[in-house]
């Protein structure tokens, strides 16, 4: 038995319905598994019309919009690989630069390194210099005070004779002036002179011996 | 009843998207992908210069330490010979020195360590230890810091004098511990050292590692041990006038002071 144009026949309904009931978004009245999606319910004006294709707006505008993006997509692509290219020569070139600069830096150390060397060696021989003229100074000084101490020593000498001959000297004075006399007696008064006139001798030719 | 279908996207709707996309894509990109480089700087000059670091207080233009300067050699043209010894400048104008090197003087010179001679005006001494101050008309190149408290035990002491009158010499040693005058000059303990020292050597500077004046060297024994007043003593006699009395400068009366006499005849 063939359907009739346009009936559905119930092998039809099963394949094509779903499997539950669901409410017609047109009347509301709960639709059976019988009928056809997008069918006009049995019974409305529709449903004696020939069924619809879906209608192509939705399939359009997702072609756009995989379109646009893969047009998008492609520009940024190519806009960043040129980036790209632009920052990696930038980058080289930079590198190139440090280098040059890298081994400049490395000739003004390697003088540096060898003034350095330089100033080190003529501060030891201008150390060695100091320490020997300090050497000398400390000598001279150690003479010259030597000398002063000799010089002190023998003035201090010189000034004990002198009072030994002037000792000497008034002895002689009162020997030869009856009106004159010494207390202590004369005798003691030579003797005391003698002693420290000894003296005044021993110690100048120690002195001479020493030097 | 008509079906209503959904209106299609007008191009301009479809143009602000693509413009939206496109630059939330830009914005996401430039925070991934690499800047580029900025200029290599080529004249660099760094703001903290490394300068040398100098010790300016160890060494005189002439190479001789702050404590060889300070230091002076006393002759003592005295009255029955000459003697000398060491002293040292606590000030610019302030000498220290040991008691027995200037008593019994005529006369006091000083020189320092590159022959110089310093005119002495005054010289004081005291009953409390065997020190002596004498004062200077001309000011010295360099003075002694006194160290704030006494050396102990096994502190490294570094003595400069004039040992034997001979040539500034410096010599180091070690602080041994207290122990009572063994000459019975000074009220207070003195300390012995290791520090090898000569006649000639009294009123020489004791120096701690830091430099400053720990004591002031005096007498030596048999044993080679030297000793030396603290610097304790020494900071009460400075701040203490009036232990210090003036030290005489005149020789007793030579032999055969004497005057003959005229007899008178009545």
């Amino acid at each position: 038995m063939s359907p009739a144009d346009g009936e559905p026949t119930a092998m039809q309904a099963v394949d094509a319905g779903t499997s539950a009931a669901q409410d017609s978004p047109v009347t509301g009245a709960r639709v059976t598994p019988d009928a056809v999606p997008g069918a006009p319910a049995a019974g409305t004006a529709d449903a004696d019309q020939a069924p619809t294709t879906p209608s192509p707006a939705p399939r359009r505008r997702l072609r756009w919009l995989w379109a646009t993006l893969a047009g998008i997509a492609a520009a940024a692509l190519v806009v960043v690989t040129a980036y790209m290219v632009v920052v990696t020569n930038g980058w080289r070139e930079y590198a190139s630069d440090l280098e040059a600069s890298l081994e400049e830096v490395k000739a003004l150390a390697a003088q540096d390194r060898a003034d350095r060397d330089a100033m080190e060696e003529r501060l030891a021989v201008v150390e060695s210099q100091l320490e020997t003229a300090n050497a000398r100074i400390t000598d001279l000084a150690n003479e010259e005070a030597n000398a002063l101490d000799s010089q002190a020593a023998l003035r201090d000498a010189v000034e004990a004779m002198i009072e030994c001959a002037d000792k000497r000297q008034e002895i002689i004075r009162v020997l030869t002036n009856p009106s004159l006399y010494f207390p202590q007696g004369t005798n003691a008064v030579r003797a005391e002179v003698d002693a420290f006139c000894q003296e005044v001798q021993t110690s100048y030719y120690e002195k001479l011996a020493g030097e | 009843m008509t079906t209503m279908a959904r209106p299609v996207t007008t191009a301009l709707e479809r143009a602000v998207a693509s413009a939206a996309l496109a630059g939330t894509l830009a914005l996401t990109g430039c925070g991934v992908v690499p800047t580029y480089p900025e200029p290599l700087i080529t004249d660099y000059v760094p703001t903290a210069v490394a300068a040398p670091q100098i010790d300016r207080g160890s060494l005189s233009p002439d190479g001789f330490s702050a404590a060889q300067r300070m230091t002076v050699r006393v002759r003592n043209i005295g009255c029955s010979g000459l003697t000398t010894g060491t002293g040292f400048a606590v000030d610019p104008y302030t000498l220290v020195t040991n008691r027995h090197v200037v008593q019994a003087s005529r006369q006091i010179e000083v020189t320092t360590y590159d022959g110089r001679t310093i005119s002495i005006t005054t010289a004081a001494v005291t009953t409390v230890a065997d020190l002596a101050i004498v004062t200077s008309e001309e000011p010295m190149s360099a003075w002694s810091t006194l160290a704030a408290d006494d050396p102990v035990e096994g502190d490294s002491i570094t003595v400069v004098g004039y040992p034997r009158g001979r040539q500034l010499t410096t010599v180091t040693g070690m602080v041994i511990g207290t122990t009572p005058d063994p000459l019975g000059a000074s009220s207070g303990p003195v300390y012995a050292t290791t520090a090898p020292v000569e006649p000639g050597s009294s009123g020489s500077p004791a120096l701690n590692e830091a430099g400053e004046v720990v004591g002031v060297i005096y007498a030596k024994n048999d044993a080679e041990q030297s000793f030396m007043i603290p610097v304790s003593t020494l900071r009460t006699l400075l701040d203490e006038e009036g232990l210090l009395q003036p030290q005489p400068t005149e020789c007793p009366t030579t032999p055969g002071g004497f005057a003959p006499e005229r007899i008178v005849v009545d």
